[in-house]
């Protein structure tokens, strides 16, 4: 009997092995349908960020896409401002120190060519304090054809990167694309493609080398060796000669290496270490009409049954202007004022909320208003945190005069605790 | 079943035996090869991946510091195990170039399908180091002083002192002088500004920390010497994975048994 026939007559009866194999292979065969069935990931993965960490962080408004589509080559900017909460949630993030403006990409479909903070260039990462609203500016140059989903981002060292309102970008499979650099010696480089070829030419280089050391020792083939070696004989299978053209290869490539360091010196320009280069930019002066309001948030309700939310706010007016509330503000969520909107010719005002009593409140006024908004629509973003440690909620009223200057300042940053209703 | 082992040819030009008489067949040595380097790729693309990932990937984090301190220091585990195992078992000075042509191989499969053509991230930012050179080195040494104290402790110090310098002509044209909007930055530090990388903001570059500059004006040189003893450390740490981790745990169950 071959050795096949005896395996075959040894193994076990098809019942259990069978049964467990199909079980297996059907367990498989659905966890990959299963694969098949998920979506695409395209966009707002910053919905998964606890609700404290996007309210109470750093709060984006005004913020505007120069366009929807461009060709390759072309510039988008994103305009608007960013605060960095004066409730920021010290209980749990350190406080803030340094932060890096960027854009939220698939990848480098677009090459940042401008960032700025309040009117400063930022080259890289800036200093930054609680409390401070910075203007921000940041120019991008379309590179990949298609359409992605853009947000501008801010990151805070130890507390991660907090979205801004986003919008589909596309950029069309025409014009072409290059980013000059000006060297300090006046030349003008691409960096497309810029140092690929001396890397790979170098690279190259050392690869023929070592194959050339390694083709040296295996064009006999490795696997004999270990006969010899085993059996103790092993210094008889390795020849002056042999020792002889590796120390000459060794030599070489230590010449080849000291070689290459001593072209780099001569035939590249000055050069530095890589720089740190942070700077601080101002923050923006503090809102003339928000430092004549005085804003208070008496308390708040969230309705489980109705799933509305209500503040009621003591507002007091010290300006000599009349004031309306325009809108709130947590995080990319809006809600405008239902009056306001009534009046606005937007054919969308998007989320509202109910201000009552309505209408301006006068110079000199103190009016406690009561603020009826859809809370669902907050927790569906996932904006409301009740499920959390701290049961609060952070945003930024508006106010605008008859005049037009709104307040957005601190004195009108809302925190609240919540209580739900149940 | 038993092997007949022919007695190999005299030192003076030892050789396989004929044809009719080898052993083990080519197609026994390609098998090998296909098995083994891609375990290589796979083992020491991963260590350098998960210990100096981001010098490695990025232009802009290739400092004077840093990379020419970690990179070469905990990339020589994987060459001195693999030196360590083709030593012992094959009597071939070969282990260390392996694996520096193994993740050659390997980082620029990813550099350019994983980062290139997935994600759109320029190749002439992501490009790779190299041990290849140094590797050679590493190899002839142990075949020279047949001894792994003297490949650890010369060996050692070479393979962490030159790495800095012989892909310096690689780095050089990325360290030149940008006058950016009126800030002095490197080519490197443009390519990152320009750049984007989602979730790694500039700030998390560990470039030029430390307090390594009391000695001399020259920081280089410093971490040169520094990478070198601390690569002589892992020499002997890579030794013994691959002395007690394969070599060892192999041989007690795959044993060459000769008349």
């Amino acid at each position: 009997m071959s050795q096949l026939q005896r395996s075959a007559s040894s193994r076990p009866p098809e019942g259990h092995a069978g049964w467990a194999r199909r079980l297996a292979l059907t367990a498989v065969a659905v966890l990959v349908l299963l694969i098949g069935l998920a979506a695409p990931a395209g966009a707002h993965g910053e919905e998964g960020q606890q609700a404290f960490e996007k309210t109470a962080t750093v709060t984006f408004y005004d913020v505007k896409f120069s366009t929807a589509e461009l060709d390759i080559g072309q510039e988008l900017t994103i305009t608007g401002t960013l605060r960095v909460m004066e409730s920021w949630p010290d209980h749990t993030l350190a406080a803030p120190e340094l932060g890096y403006l960027s854009i939220n990409q698939p990848g480098p479909r677009f090459f940042v060519t401008e960032r700025w903070l309040s009117d400063t260039f930022t080259p890289q990462s800036v200093k930054i304090h609680k409390g401070a609203t910075y203007p921000f500016k940041i120019v991008a140059k379309a590179r990949v054809p298609g359409t992605y989903h853009i947000h501008p981002t801010f990151a805070v060292h130890d507390a991660g990167t907090l979205v801004g309102p986003g919008q589909s970008v596309t950029i069309a499979d025409a014009g072409e694309f290059s980013v000059p650099i000006d060297l300090a010696t006046g030349e003008t480089v691409d960096m497309g493609g810029f140092g690929i070829g001396n890397v790979v030419a170098w690279t190259a280089i050392s690869f023929v080398i070592a194959a050339a050391y390694l083709a040296f020792w295996m064009r006999k083939g490795l696997l004999w060796r270990a006969f010899p070696v085993a059996e103790g004989r092993g210094a008889s299978i390795i020849s002056k000669g042999q020792v002889k053209v590796s120390v000459a290869i060794a030599v070489f490539a230590l010449l080849v290496g000291v070689g290459s360091y001593a072209y780099a010196e001569l035939t590249t320009g000055p050069k530095v270490p890589p720089q740190v280069a942070r700077v601080e930019p101002a923050a923006a002066e503090a809102d003339p009409l928000g430092k004549q309001l005085k804003v208070h948030v008496d308390h708040a309700v969230f309705q489980t049954g109705t799933g509305r939310l209500e503040f009621t706010l003591t507002v007091t007016n010290n300006s000599p202007r009349p004031v309306l509330l325009q809108k709130l503000q947590f995080s990319t969520y809006q809600a405008m004022n239902r009056d306001v909107a009534a009046g606005s010719a937007a054919p969308d005002p998007g989320e509202l909320v109910t201000v009552t009593p309505p209408g301006q409140i006068q110079p000199g006024e103190t009016r406690t208003l009561t603020l009826d908004l859809d809370g669902a629509a907050l927790a569906e973003q996932g904006l409301l945190p009740l499920n959390e440690a701290q049961v609060r909620l952070t945003g930024l009223v508006f106010f605008t005069d008859d005049s037009g200057q709104s307040a957005i300042s601190e004195v009108n940053e809302l925190t609240t605790g919540i209580l739900p209703k149940y | 079943m038993t092997t007949t082992v022919a007695k190999p040819p005299t030192p003076s030009d030892p050789a396989p035996l004929g044809k009719g008489q080898r052993i083990l067949g080519w197609r026994w040595e390609v098998l090998f090869a296909l098995a083994f380097v891609p375990l290589v790729i796979g083992a020491f693309h991963l260590n350098q991946m998960l210990f100096v990932g981001d010098w490695s990937f990025w232009a802009d984090w290739k400092d004077r510091q840093w990379w020419p301190l970690l990179t070469p220091a905990l990339g020589m585990i994987i060459p001195a195990a693999v030196q360590y195992i083709a030593w012992s078992r094959l009597r071939v000075p070969i282990g260390a170039t392996v694996c520096a042509v193994a993740l050659m191989i390997g980082q620029w499969l990813s550099r350019y399908f994983t980062f290139d053509w997935w994600a759109n991230i320029p190749i002439n930012y992501t490009w790779p180091e190299t041990f290849l050179l140094a590797a050679i080195i590493l190899d002839v040494i142990l075949l020279v002083s047949r001894s792994y104290l003297i490949t650890a402790v010369l060996g050692g110090l070479i393979w962490g002192f030159v790495f800095w310098y012989f892909n310096f002509v690689m780095l050089a044209p990325y360290l030149q002088a940008v006058d950016f909007h009126g800030t002095l930055l490197t080519v490197a530090d443009t390519m990152g500004f320009h750049i984007t990388r989602t979730q790694t903001p500039e700030y998390l570059r560990i470039i030029e920390e430390g307090h390594l500059r009391a000695l001399v004006g020259d920081i280089t040189i410093v971490v040169a010497f520094f990478a070198g003893m601390l690569s002589v450390a892992t020499y002997g740490f890579g030794f013994l994975i691959g002395k007690y981790l394969a070599v060892w745990p192999i041989g007690k169950f795959f044993k060459l048994q000769t008349n």
